[in-house]
């Protein structure tokens, strides 16, 4: 191969895997910690360090070598960058319990990064025509080879590979790849070999392998006695579920916890009784838009509501639906007819069907400190989401704690309270905690009777269950903002204070 | 002339490390207003990082043609540039928003394509930076290996320093707007910093080997 188009094609691939692995170590460390905004910043800053100390390697090996010195230093950064990456995962399985996890992550991903920045200088300088009249025309070329091959790593591996394979057998692809590319840029014969080999088998190997979950598997177990029921890596994300000994089913989305498999209010494992208390408070609810499907529970759950003619379910990955499918106690929704379910961003679907009005919108929010969290818990979105509200609906949501989504509910509805004893918020413009009990009762009865769950418990239990139900206060912003000892602030996007500002202390 | 490559060099360096912290601002900035307009889902975050992406790439093959065009300009063609992103910084808070609204109803191949044009001309500018300013140094170094790597070290440092700050300063006491303009003071310094040196080293410019 002609020296150019060597020095294109390492440039390009160079791109790629540079801008593949930053995607899958934002997916792994994400994983590890729980998708905060702080670990996505952590991982960038990380990885463009990497990037930095990488280039200043490439520098110094330019400075007085000679053009085969320059080709060994870029052909062992390859191999060093291909062991590094096809060992990562394993190094992070060893220590995936315990203190080491993060500072060894931390190197991990600086050497990953570095390794590959290494020859960034290496390719220009091979590449690059000095003292001619197209100097600069030569650097943008190189410069231009390792662009494109970075814009096709989000195309190829966050837009497709990953419904094909694992982040795990991603990684050991890339480390393939780059050891393979190694040989190829080699001055020596037996190195070529060597690597190219080496790299051809590894990828061979990981293609040939089933979908490789172990490191996620190992991340996703936090005790012995948990056990995973469900796990499903996609390009949208990675959903997975947690068995332990008589306990529900756990459901988490990118490693949070997200709910549990449970329908039954008796139960109560997951707060359930959060949504039976909409068929206490609104008399007749007959549309109803759920954001976020999850685990099914809540949609079974309101789709039993007596007077439902329709409920529209907005999920932003589809890969709940194989869960639902296998799961006896939820799986009935995707039978049921009057459930149209929605691959889309919540706030983009709303904003795309303007003309769609509901009685009910509910959103069992994931926790307020995870990235981009804001787009659904601002005045901007709850005024967005109070437009598509019928006269006399009720929005419902998950604060997960923070005593400022009570303050941003309040300022946009006329009424909105946080139910006592949870973190769930109530907002409309009637005053919606005015209920008939009697009627109130009996419309709660009638939703556990269309789930035939009435059946499996004695009948005072569950009437003893539903007077509690309908027994519990409200807090109003007033009383959170004497509880959280400060004033209370409007979320907004610009602030973002939840996932900042008041935001989760712990980083990683 | 080495005495003055000697204190042009390094003041170049830092400026191109500031305009790499700038970038990185941007970046997230603008993600988050593009995800608020357009979804944050899977083919949004694909067609906001793919159009960073060709933007930069398309800026690189300007960037090179103009550093052999322009080869005894290439400051001035950095000052020209920075100010362009930091003019595009100022106003880009209201026409990102702007587009989401206009664009909401449209196609997906449609809002790819506002997508980049959106962020066309200031990663075009942004990525013509470093071509531009690696022909100019690999000229006085004699060695374009040595160049681009001292170059791309010290803009990629300025973007760690970026992520670091908007991940753990900037988002908690300035609003996402406030970010922006903060970044466009960035690069008005730097537009402002590269000019004084064309004043200091008029000769120096125009007289690259």
């Amino acid at each position: 191969m002609r020296i150019t188009a060597l020095v294109w094609l390492t440039s390009a691939l160079v791109g790629f895997a540079s801008l593949g692995q930053e995607i899958l170590w934002v997916r792994i460390a994400g994983f590890a910690n729980g998708n905060s905004p702080q670990t996505f910043a952590l991982v960038l800053s990380l990885f463009l360090l990497g990037i930095a100390l990488g280039s200043l390697a490439g520098k110094r090996a330019c400075e007085n070598g000679s053009q085969t010195a320059i080709r060994t230093f870029g052909a062992s950064a390859l191999a060093l960058s291909g062991i590094i990456d096809i060992a990562a995962p394993w190094l992070i399985m060893q220590a995936a319990d315990g203190i080491f996890l993060t500072p060894l992550m931390s190197v991990l991903i600086v050497a990953t990064a570095a390794s590959k920045a290494a020859l960034f200088p290496v390719v220009h300088h091979l590449g690059g025509q000095l003292g001619r009249t197209d100097t600069g025309r030569s650097i943008a070329r190189v410069y231009f080879a390792n662009i494109v091959g970075a814009t096709l790593a989000p195309l190829l591996i966050g837009f497709w590979w990953l419904d094909l394979m694992t982040s795990q057998s991603l990684m050991l692809a890339l480390g393939a790849a780059m050891l393979v590319m190694g040989g190829m840029l080699a001055p020596h014969g037996s190195w070529r070999v060597t690597l190219g080999l080496s790299g051809m088998a590894v990828l061979a190997a990981t293609i040939l392998m089933p979908r490789q979950t172990a490191l996620l598997e190992t991340l996703a177990t936090p005790s012995s006695e948990a056990s995973i029921g469900f796990l499903l890596e996609n390009r949208h994300g990675i959903i997975h579920t947690l068995i332990r000994p008589g306990e529900d089913e756990a459901v988490y989305g990118g490693n949070v916890y997200d709910g549990k498999i449970n329908i039954d209010l008796i139960d109560n494992s997951n707060r359930i009784d959060r949504v039976y208390l909409l068929a206490a408070l609104h008399p007749q609810p007959r549309r109803v838009l759920v954001i976020g499907l999850s685990g099914g529970s809540w949609t079974r759950v309101l789709a039993a509501f007596p007077s439902v003619e329709r409920v529209d379910v907005v999920e932003i990955n589809p890969g709940y639906i194989p869960l639902i499918r296998e799961r006896p106690e939820v799986s009935p929704l995707l039978r049921d007819t009057r459930v149209h379910i929605h691959s889309d961003d919540g706030r983009r679907w709303l904003r795309r069907n303007e003309a769609e009005r509901f009685d009910l919108i509910v959103m069992n929010t994931t926790f307020h400190w995870r990235a981009l969290i804001t787009n659904l818990l601002s005045s901007d979105f709850l005024h967005l989401a109070r437009n598509h509200l019928n006269p006399g609906g009720i929005l419902a949501f998950n604060a997960t704690g923070s005593p400022d989504a009570l303050k941003t509910a309040a300022t946009v509805f006329l009424f909105a309270y946080r139910w006592k004893d949870s973190n769930f918020i109530y907002a409309g413009d009637h005053n919606f905690t005015q209920i008939d009990p009697k009627l109130a009762r009996q419309r709660v009865i009638e939703v556990l009777a269309n789930l035939h769950i009435n059946h499996a418990h004695d009948s005072e239990h569950v009437s003893r269950t539903v007077d509690t139900l309908l027994s519990k206060g409200w807090v109003s912003v007033e009383d959170e903002e004497r509880l959280a000892g400060r004033p209370l602030e409007t979320i907004t996007d610009q602030n973002m204070i939840t996932e900042y500002r008041y935001g989760r202390v712990v980083w990683w | 002339m080495r005495k003055t490559q000697d204190a042009l060099i390094p003041t170049l360096s830092m400026l191109f490390l500031i305009s790499g912290a700038c970038a990185l601002i941007y970046q997230v900035a603008w993600q988050r207003i593009l995800f608020a307009s357009f979804g944050a889902d899977l083919e949004s975050v694909t067609i906001v990082v793919a159009a960073f992406m060709l933007g930069l790439g398309s800026g690189a093959l300007a960037g090179g043609w103009l550093a052999d065009r322009y080869s005894s300009r290439t400051l001035l063609l950095f000052a020209l540039a920075e100010g362009g992103v930091g003019t595009f910084g100022v106003i880009s808070p209201k026409l990102l928003r702007w587009a989401g609204e206009a664009t909401i109803h449209t196609s997906l191949p449609t809002i790819a394509a506002v997508n980049f044009a959106l962020v066309l001309l200031p990663t075009l500018l942004m990525g013509a930076t470093l071509p531009i300013l690696v022909a100019d140094l690999a000229r006085r170094w004699t060695n374009i290996g040595k160049a681009t790597g001292a170059l791309y070290a010290s803009n990629t440092l300025g973007a760690t320093i970026g992520a670091l700050l908007v991940g753990f300063v900037l988002f908690y006491w300035l609003t996402l707007d406030m970010a922006i303009y903060l970044a466009a003071l960035g690069n008005f310094s730097v537009a402002a910093g590269v000019s004084v040196l064309l004043f200091r080293y008029p000769n120096d410019n125009r007289s690259a080997p």
